[in-house]
């Protein structure tokens, strides 16, 4: 990477082609994932969550777009990190991502905190890689690239299981690193699917004492060929589709 | 399991991939997924290849396919295909084009004449209206040569009008073109510029994302032109109606998050009025200033900064 500096806006402006719009509500959507629920308050993987770390969840999550998996976010957040990809447009790719994340947060984590009923959150970290990898590109997009995160970035898990299912719940999926007694903690994810990472790590988290946690992820991974019951995901999302992106509206906006 | 090496190995995965796609009922983006999500397409194949989902994601193996009788039958095919002189890649491959490998609707192969390079990710799409004006095929060729001069690869698509101009002017100006074709690479549409085909394979390069010998559809240039965009790291519609392959190349290039150049003669259109204001999109009067953002976006930045 030996290009000029860019800004956040020049970066991260091209994204609004074709980063999808999260829904806020509705009886269709999941209130913890914001992805298609049929006839239940809340979908499966996110019902799971709470039968197996009970309160120990995020107390709030939130997503930057959908990721319908046949679409270009979708591509980028598997490119940015994928070692078959050329170096220079794997670079990009994640000065990329940096920048849609930057900018967001730069725009709603005053939502984030309004909404928990807190002046800021004390410590922001990521979900370690469960692959094997070493370091995980998002960690150096949270602790180095995007300085609205860095300057409170701390690295507060690790991976404590590897015999679990990638969508498996588990308190002890993870371990903390420290105590964090009424720390409250912003945890950035670059992939919601069913949230068992994340929502692992929130328990690992609160297990150390944090007092609050939030979970922001970059994109929410959704299937168009989903069916179950009565919905199909391509209509859900076409549906809760709205024509281009405003940067200025999030998923925690009443609709 | 067979211990194959190097050139062995990667004619037996090419296999594996096409024993994969001949099955009809699986949509080749998700036998892409599913391939690159195991990095290897034999793999796939022996724990049974995949299945149409069903129910949500899920992949069961099917027990009735015979892998290995498949996996001898697309070697057959394919060692004739490649006897005959046609270059092959497949995702997998370290060759596999770069730009293209980041896009959703990267092709699980490409049959090729001519030679791969990967410094054509230093590369431009140059196209247009089949049916020109005559000012419109000087802009297509200014730009073309433009570019060719300051070695980046023209990239187009092989129709007549704009884009038989912007390959030839590439040439003339001593650079190097690619063309990606909406037909299979045995083939040759429209028929006049079977010519023009045959000398960019020799001497630069022809990309098909087909079976060899298929023929055009109604789909297929639609479908060549996501990989034009993907293979360029940027396009310039010179011009094009609304309802033109062009246009909707513009439209894919904005998706896939790669920038436009908008000719600033199709300003006369209200589409190209659109798009002009969508982020990513420059207009521009000449390859000088195509150039000029091409340098920005080929080099990754050294550092973000907020403002």
């Amino acid at each position: 990477m030996n290009g000029p500096p860019r800004t956040v806006d020049q970066v991260a402006g091209p994204y609004a082609n074709f980063l999808v719009r999260v829904p806020s509500g509705g009886l269709d959507v999941c209130p913890a994932c914001r992805s298609m629920v049929s006839g239940y308050p809340m979908c499966y993987p996110c019902s799971s969550a709470t039968w197996v770390l009970g309160n120990a969840t995020a107390d709030l999550t939130a997503f930057v777009s959908m990721a319908p998996n046949n679409e270009q976010l979708a591509r980028e957040l598997i490119t940015y990190k994928h070692p078959n990809v050329r170096d220079a447009d794997r670079q990009w790719k994640t000065v990329g991502l940096a920048a849609v994340l930057w900018k967001w947060l730069g725009i709603h984590e005053r939502c984030l905190v309004a909404r928990l009923g807190i002046d800021r959150f004390d410590l922001v970290t990521s979900v370690p890689s469960t692959s094997g990898r070493q370091t995980h590109p998002l960690r150096s997009v949270v602790a180095e690239v995007v300085s609205g995160t860095s300057d409170r970035h701390a690295d507060l898990l690790a991976v404590a299981r590897t015999d679990l299912e990638q969508r498996e719940h588990a308190a002890d999926r993870f371990r903390t690193t420290r105590s964090l007694t009424g720390a409250r903690v912003l945890v950035v994810d670059d992939t919601w699917t069913t949230g068992a990472h994340a929502q692992s790590a929130s328990a690992a988290l609160k297990a150390a004492g944090a007092r609050t946690v939030a979970v922001v992820a970059i994109g929410r991974w959704f299937n168009p060929a989903y069916q179950t019951g009565t919905c199909d995901g391509q209509s859900w999302l076409a549906e809760h589709r709205r024509p281009g992106w405003d940067w200025q509206r999030c998923c925690l906006d009443p609709d | 399991m067979f211990d194959y090496g190097g050139i062995m190995d990667r004619l037996i995965e090419q296999a594996a991939l096409f024993a994969l796609l001949r099955d009809r009922k699986i949509g080749w983006s998700l036998v892409a997924d599913e391939v690159e999500a195991c990095g290897s397409a034999l793999e796939v194949l022996q724990r049974g290849g995949l299945r149409a989902p069903i129910q949500g994601e899920l992949f069961e193996p099917d027990a009735s396919t015979d892998s290995d009788l498949l996996l001898e039958e697309s070697r057959a095919q394919l060692e004739e295909w490649l006897a005959a002189d046609l270059g092959l890649v497949t995702l997998l491959d370290a060759d596999y084009p770069a730009h293209l490998l980041t896009v959703y609707q990267r092709p699980p192969f490409l049959f090729y004449k001519g030679q791969l390079d990967q410094d054509d990710a230093r590369s431009v799409a140059v196209v247009g209206t089949r049916k020109p004006t005559e000012a419109s095929v000087r802009r297509a060729s200014d730009i073309a040569t433009g570019l060719a001069q300051q070695r980046v690869t023209v990239v187009s698509g092989l129709a007549e009008g704009i884009d038989s101009a912007a390959h030839v002017a590439a040439m003339e100006a001593g650079g190097r073109t690619a063309a990606v074709i909406g037909t299979g690479i045995r083939r040759h549409y429209p028929p006049a510029n079977r010519e023009l085909q045959e000398q960019i394979g020799r001497e630069h390069l022809v990309l098909s994302q087909f079976w060899p010998d298929a023929a055009p559809t109604r789909h297929s240039f639609p479908m060549r032109n996501a990989v034009m965009s993907g293979y360029a790291a940027a396009t310039v519609i010179v011009e094009a109606s609304y309802r033109s392959g062009a246009r909707m190349q513009a439209r894919l290039a904005l998706e896939h998050g790669r920038p436009i150049f908008l000719l600033d003669s199709l300003l006369e259109h209200d589409w190209a009025r659109t798009y002009a204001d969508r982020p990513g999109a420059h207009v521009v009067r000449d390859a000088q200033e195509v150039l000029s953002v091409l340098d920005q976006i080929l080099t990754p930045p050294a550092e973000l900064v907020w403002a």
